[in-house]
């Protein structure tokens, strides 16, 4: 079981540990790379722009949730998903409708002859992310929002305090860790973003390494910024960690729900302006260029450019990564709930840990590595897979986590004691109670690697085409037309998934 | 009981609030004086906890309206919002702020400089000391004692407790009833306390209110409420009874168990509500009643007779006496109630 477990991480953290003494190792030119006044910009540039990503993430996921659950505005549910759906639009398709409907030449002023403002460089990066981010912080804060028993605040209430003052030292505080929580995965996406960033031309550190990497032949300087990125990740993680308290939070044992607050007519205008404001930017808009660009593309007589290796590269790369996952998570599972251990708790950690590195600092550590000790294994598919499923490993074991937990342990221990071992107690018993948490998680892990774009970008083989890369290069080089058929093949496949998993049960995975 | 009728701390005057079809509360009139502790004892349903949540301002009522101290807080125009009425609530699940600890629950409602009030109240509650604690790292008696603390702390005009003993195993039940007692009675505390439990109420209250289907059937100190239930259900429903049919003459009423003196106005037919302390058997070998069955329960007993027809009453008496299945008894009976005849 160990083997497994550390299997899968292994890749990613001996390449790691070899980045950094190489690093180490380069002496003085790390120094002229780190100690030069580029560098401290990118590092504050970098700062500021994911600050101020998942301030604006959390701010309009916070303030939907609110809405959703406990405003009286009409029809909850369907906002929700509505709300909820920007998950499966990756940050460069969002970069890329925003790119090609404004502008001089964008389709705005294509069709209507009047040209909008372009939209680019930070500020339009900033929006991209922005609305890419702030469904994670919606899920979990809604959900959070759901949990707070509605006699807290009734209590607040019945002691001095006005719905303001309730709500501000009641009901926010303990929906905070979630909405932490939630900027913490808001944060670490806008940190390791590539595909919106590099799109909208800002220089980020994911760019700029992408750009170190390719354009120079001394690549000391890429594995210098790669490190300082990491570390960067690894200090939000940090902070949230740190922000916990230590109360103890409870779901609310009534099922009760709070009641709702009746808004002005004022407000509720204002209400439905916004989420509907927020609906039209991050998914009418985006879904409407892409199908608006393959509209004018096929009436143009244009063949449509469907290169098909890439939906196979896509599609068999995924479920590669998912199956490698999924095989890997149950040891890791069964070792951190079963069997704590220092050793189990590591190997947890460290699972959470990669999920939390930027892919491009990943997927340079490999290259490097791979290229210098991996000869046979370097740009192969099986490495690449490797990575992914490194990648998302924490995803399918949180899923399958979650359904262990609520395995007694004592149907184990029965079965022990009526004469089985672990191997057979493991595959008779815990594994048919788990196996459809770990499926989800596998689930789960599949769609985030179809829009992997980075590490892909860096370890794929030659003539190896996913849909994330299509879109990426086809929009580099302005062919928008062209990313259209791709884009909106991947906006399919994720929200089928998607819509099983996050939408339909109602709950989060 | 206050000696003085001053008005009353509070009174809810025809309060009437529907949930949909469902009707919580129908023309409902309460008065509490100040100083009380009075119980709202009904059935689950009866629409006792709206109640509560009407008078803290949680729920707005439909029709009526309610003061506190001598203040209306609600009424067809108006309602004062919770947090300026001046009511201290305590709920069922406690519901203690999680991320805050113990003190800063207890200052919460207060205003700058509370410690000297939190640390008075933690003492009153017999906490003294674990101010510092999370609500998570205290036990059910004391997560109790806490929010009966934090409602107390700034002094409201009255305090409302929704089902307090719900939530605690019964032998601590039995402990935190005769403590809240004393801290209230200490605190001098006007109290509203909601519950289903007959045996609750009428240990803690001075005042016991019977509540069905969304009003008040019958108000009176416990002795009152048990010693002459308003009709028969509240008989039922607040302690054990037996009832027998018989004749109401002046003076007396005759049943199949003889003969017994009433004080009451009802005369002709009528139903005969006993409880079951108040049927005195002596054993007789020619005794008109036969021990069928026997429960020992140590502080008391418990006596099944049966009755020449066939009928079946119980009889309470003290443990130190032998009786056994197969006794014949003669039956004596110290007071009856008199109801009409149902149907």
């Amino acid at each position: 079981m160990w083997v497994i477990g550390f299997g899968v991480v292994l890749p990613v953290l001996v390449p790691i540990a070899a980045l950094v003494i190489r690093v180490a190792g380069a002496g003085g030119e790390v120094w002229d790379t780190l100690a030069t006044g580029r560098t401290f910009t990118l590092l504050v540039r970098s700062i500021v722009f994911t600050a101020a990503v998942t301030a604006s993430a959390a701010a309009v996921g916070v303030a939907a949730a609110w809405l959703i659950v406990r405003s009286d505005i009409a029809g909850k549910r369907t906002w929700t998903v509505l709300v909820s759906l920007p998950l499966v639009i990756p940050s460069y398709v969002l970069a890329l409708s925003l790119l090609s409907f404004f502008g001089g030449r964008g389709l705005f002023a294509d069709v209507t002859g009047v040209a909008l403002p372009s939209i680019s460089g930070g500020f339009g990066a900033w929006l991209a992310l922005t609305l890419s981010t702030y469904p994670y912080v919606f899920l979990v804060t809604r959900a959070a929002l759901r949990n707070v028993d509605p006699s807290h605040e009734e209590a607040a209430r019945s002691l001095g305090a006005g719905p303001l003052r309730a709500f501000r030292t009641v009901v926010l505080p303990q929906v905070r860790p979630a909405v932490a929580a939630g900027s913490l995965l808001a944060a670490l996406y806008t940190l390791s973003d590539f595909g919106a960033v590099s799109l909208m031309g800002f220089d980020v550190f994911t760019r700029v390494i992408y750009a170190q990497y390719q354009g120079r032949l001394d690549r000391t300087p890429a594995a210098v910024l790669a490190l300082v990125l990491i570390v960067l990740a690894l200090v939000i993680v940090w902070a949230e960690q740190r922000s916990r308290g230590r109360a103890a939070y409870f779901a609310a044992r009534t099922k009760r729900q709070a009641p709702t607050v009746a808004l002005t007519r004022r407000w509720r205008v204002a209400a439905y302006c916004g989420l509907g404001g927020l609906v039209t930017a991050a998914l009418v808009l985006p879904v409407g260029v892409l199908v608006a660009w393959l509209a004018r593309g096929l009436a143009g007589g244009q063949v449509i450019d469907m290169r098909w290796g890439a939906v196979v590269g896509s599609i068999a790369g995924s479920i590669a990564a998912a199956l490698l996952a999924m095989a890997a998570a149950l040891p890791v599972v069964v070792l951190a709930v079963r069997h704590q251990s220092r050793a189990s708790r590591w190997l947890h950690r460290a699972v959470y840990v990669v999920f939390s590195l930027p892919h491009i600092t990943v997927a340079l550590a490999v290259v490097f590595f791979a290229a210098n000790y991996l000869g046979g294994l370097y740009q192969s598919f099986t490495l690449l897979v490797l990575v992914y499923a490194a990648l998302f490993l924490a995803q399918a074991t949180s899923a399958g986590e979650a359904t262990l937990l609520q395995v007694n342990p004592n149907l184990e221990e029965a079965s022990r004691g009526l004469g089985k071992g672990a191997w057979a107690t493991l595959r008779r018993i815990t594994f048919p109670l788990m196996w459809k948490g770990l499926l989800a998680g596998g689930v789960l892990v599949f769609l985030t690697t179809m829009k992997e774009l980075p590490a892909t970008l860096l370890l794929r083989p030659t003539g190896f085409d996913t849909l994330a890369v299509r879109i990426w290069s086809t929009t580099n080089d302005l062919f928008y037309a062209r990313a259209a058929a791709p884009a909106l093949l991947l906006l399919l496949a994720s929200a089928v998934p998607m819509y099983l998993l996050v939408i339909r049960p109602r709950r989060l995975p | 009981m206050s000696p003085t009728p001053r008005t009353s701390a509070i009174h809810c005057h025809r309060l009437t609030k529907h949930f949909g079809a469902a009707t919580a509360l129908d023309e409902f009139e309460l008065e509490v004086p100040p100083g009380a502790i009075l119980a709202l004892l009904g059935p689950s349903g009866c629409g006792k906890t709206t109640a509560l949540r009407v008078v803290a301002g949680f729920d707005r009522p439909d029709g009526g309206s309610v003061e506190i101290g001598g203040h209306t807080v609600v009424d067809d125009t108006r309602s004062v919002p919770p947090e300026q009425r001046r009511v201290g609530m305590v709920f069922q699940d406690y519901a203690l702020f999680p991320h805050m600890t113990v003190a800063a629950n207890i200052a919460y409602g207060l205003g700058r400089s509370p410690a000297a009030r939190v640390a008075e109240v933690l003492e009153l509650v017999g906490l003294a000391g674990l101010g510092t604690r999370m609500p998570h790292e205290l036990s059910g008696g004391e997560q109790q004692r806490v929010a009966l603390a934090r409602a107390l702390a700034p002094e409201p005009a009255v305090i409302l407790l929704d089902e307090p003993f719900s939530n605690l195993d019964a032998s601590l039940r039995d402990r935190m009833r005769r403590d809240v007692r004393t801290i209230l009675a200490e605190a001098d505390a006007t109290a509203i306390f909601v519950t289903h439990d007959q045996e609750e109420a009428l240990a803690i209250a001075d005042i016991v209110a019977v509540m069905r289907d969304g009003r008040v059937h019958q108000i009176g100190t416990p002795h009152q409420v048990y010693r002459t239930p308003a009709s028969p259900w509240i008989a039922r429903f607040v302690g054990e009874s037996e009832f027998l049919d018989g004749v109401a003459g002046v003076g007396q009423v005759t049943t199949e168990l003889g003969t017994f003196p009433q004080f009451g106005e009802l005369r002709g037919e009528v139903q005969v509500m006993i409880r079951p302390e108040w049927v005195h058997p002596t054993p007789s070998t020619e005794g008109v009643a036969l021990v069928v069955d026997h429960e020992y329960y140590g502080h008391d007993q418990l006596l099944v007779l049966e009755l020449p027809g066939g009928r079946r009453i119980t009889s309470r008496i003290g443990s130190n006496r032998l009786l056994a299945t197969g006794d014949r008894v003669d039956i004596g009976i110290d007071e009856v109630v008199l109801f009409p005849r149902e149907g």
